[in-house]
């Protein structure tokens, strides 16, 4: 028996017992993408034959950014059958005891996810998903923070500066799996340190990974916004900037996720938050999102490096969107040098 | 040797993407073995400069170190830089260049960060074209701009 087959044994007879009635495997395939966990697609079928499609997210023995499945549990919870379109939730097993590692259990959304490199992912239909894109991240924004399915995400009982709680994550992620000195990096944190944003009119749910690629799509609706992991209590503004980061846009900088024009985007969130951007702290947010994705590709290539997981997506993150974002911190500091000049 | 490595990989690569991949069954295994050729390809293309790249950049950045010594006040920050200045390399292998390259980033993040807590705009813009420089280096540096402008 192959290790997917087995995996599949494993999980029918814990599905059966939950439902408490027999279920047999009609097929399990594993997904592509997302070193953080192993995500497997299972349908499952009922003594009737009636089928269920799951998507069952295990724990990597070594996940690239360690968070807690709960995180991510409990976002989806707290938007079950809202505006805020997400996979209806089954089960959540925390501890590695029954199946050997942490895993949740979701209904299948039917839907594509897009590679967040493809310029044309969504067309033709970029502009009626790109309204719905940005008007679910205000969503999001107003989303009560007192909701109790949220009484785990981290920050909530942070009551110090956002800015600081986020940036001294990720710097201490950089700290711990950095194999190598980079001083362009090392030059946007000490920026970031200077000169920090304004805080926040308001805190609020954060996705922590909202982009394009991170959501499903079928035609022009938007049917789910996945990969809630990195959720955390915040300022309204990290979202925005790491969703318009010209990482996800790179061959079109004024199109942010490949969807509709930057302005217009910003004018749908700011109408939907009822939040005045302010440009020097959206301008913060945006070099944070760099430093922010240089973490995660930097713990990718210490997973590489370490032998820990070898799997190529750690190999791809670390030398191509690192490089980009590198590119980009490039672009903003000298920017910025150029103004001290005159 | 010939045929050169980076040639040899590059046909691996070829052969993983048209030959092997279509043969496999399952979507993961077939994107995984498509990555790995996707990154055997990139790994072919930078082979023949990594030695050279790197003794640029060890040059550079050693220079202006030693420009800079005269607007920096910490004795053991020179004695860095002096230290750097006399050591001879026991031969060029990628990993003793890779080696020294380190130590002198470390230094010029060093020296950087106090060249903005003085404000000395015109050693700092030198350092900013050196980075720059070293960025062009990279892996997939030289693809960016075809990526921008493909569009």
């Amino acid at each position: 028996m192959n290790n997917e087959a087995q995996l599949g044994e494993e999980f029918i007879k814990y599905y059966s017992d939950l439902n408490q009635e027999p279920y047999s495997v009609g097929s399990i395939s594993r997904i592509f993408g997302g070193a953080s966990r192993e995500t497997y697609r299972l349908s499952v079928l009922n003594k009737d034959l009636v089928e269920t499609r799951l998507i069952y997210r295990r724990s990597q023995p070594s996940a690239l950014i360690e968070t807690d499945q709960l995180t991510e549990y409990s976002a989806y919870m707290a938007f079950q059958n809202s505006e805020v379109p997400v996979p209806k939730t089954i089960a959540i097993e925390e501890s590695a005891d029954s199946l050997g590692a942490p895993f949740i259990i979701m209904e299948e959304l039917i839907g594509e996810a897009a590679s967040p490199f493809d310029q044309e992912a969504y067309s033709p239909h970029a502009e009626e998903l790109g309204h719905q894109f940005w008007n679910i991240l205000g969503e999001i924004v107003i989303k009560d923070t007192k909701d109790p399915n949220l009484s785990s995400i981290p920050g909530r009982e942070f009551e110090g500066p956002s800015w600081k709680r986020e940036l001294d994550h990720w710097v201490e992620v950089i700290r711990q799996d950095s194999f190598s000195v980079e001083p362009i990096l090392e030059a946007a944190i000490r920026e970031l340190y200077r000169n920090p944003p304004k805080d926040p009119v308001k805190k609020c749910l954060v996705h922590g990974d909202y982009r394009n690629g991170n959501f499903l799509s079928k035609d022009d609706s938007l049917v789910g916004i996945l990969d809630w992991e990195m959720a955390h209590i915040g300022d309204p503004l990290e979202d925005l900037a790491w969703a318009t980061s010209p990482i996800w846009c790179w061959k079109d900088h004024n199109r942010p996720s490949y969807l509709i024009q930057k302005e217009k985007a910003l004018k749908i969130w700011q109408e939907k938050t009822q939040i005045k951007i302010e440009k020097e702290s959206l301008a913060w947010w945006d070099l944070f999102a760099c430093v922010k994705g240089l973490a995660i590709w930097v713990s990718a290539g210490n997973e590489f490096i370490n032998g820990s997981n070898t799997d190529p997506i750690n190999l791809f993150s670390a030398w191509i969107p690192g490089d980009i974002h590198l590119e980009i911190i490039l672009e903003i500091l000298e920017k910025k040098l150029i103004r001290n000049e005159t | 040797m010939k045929p050169d490595i980076n040639t040899a990989l590059m046909f691996c690569a070829q052969e993983i993407g048209t030959l092997f991949l279509p043969l496999l069954e399952k979507s993961y295994d077939q994107s995984r073995l498509g990555s790995w050729a996707g990154l055997m390809l990139l790994s072919s293309l930078q082979i023949d400069g990594a030695a050279d790249n790197l003794n640029k950049q060890n040059k550079m950045m050693l220079e202006w170190l030693k420009k800079n010594k005269t607007s920096i006040q910490s004795k053991t920050l020179i004695q860095k830089i002096e230290e750097c200045e006399s050591l001879k390399l026991p031969d060029i292998k990628i990993s003793t260049l890779d080696n020294f390259n380190q130590k002198l980033r470390q230094i010029f993040v060093e020296v950087q960060e106090v060249l903005e807590e003085s404000k000395d705009l015109e050693y700092l813009k030198e350092s900013w074209i050196i980075l720059r420089e070293m960025h062009g280096h990279r892996k997939v540096s030289h693809m960016l701009d075809l990526l921008k402008s493909d569009s």
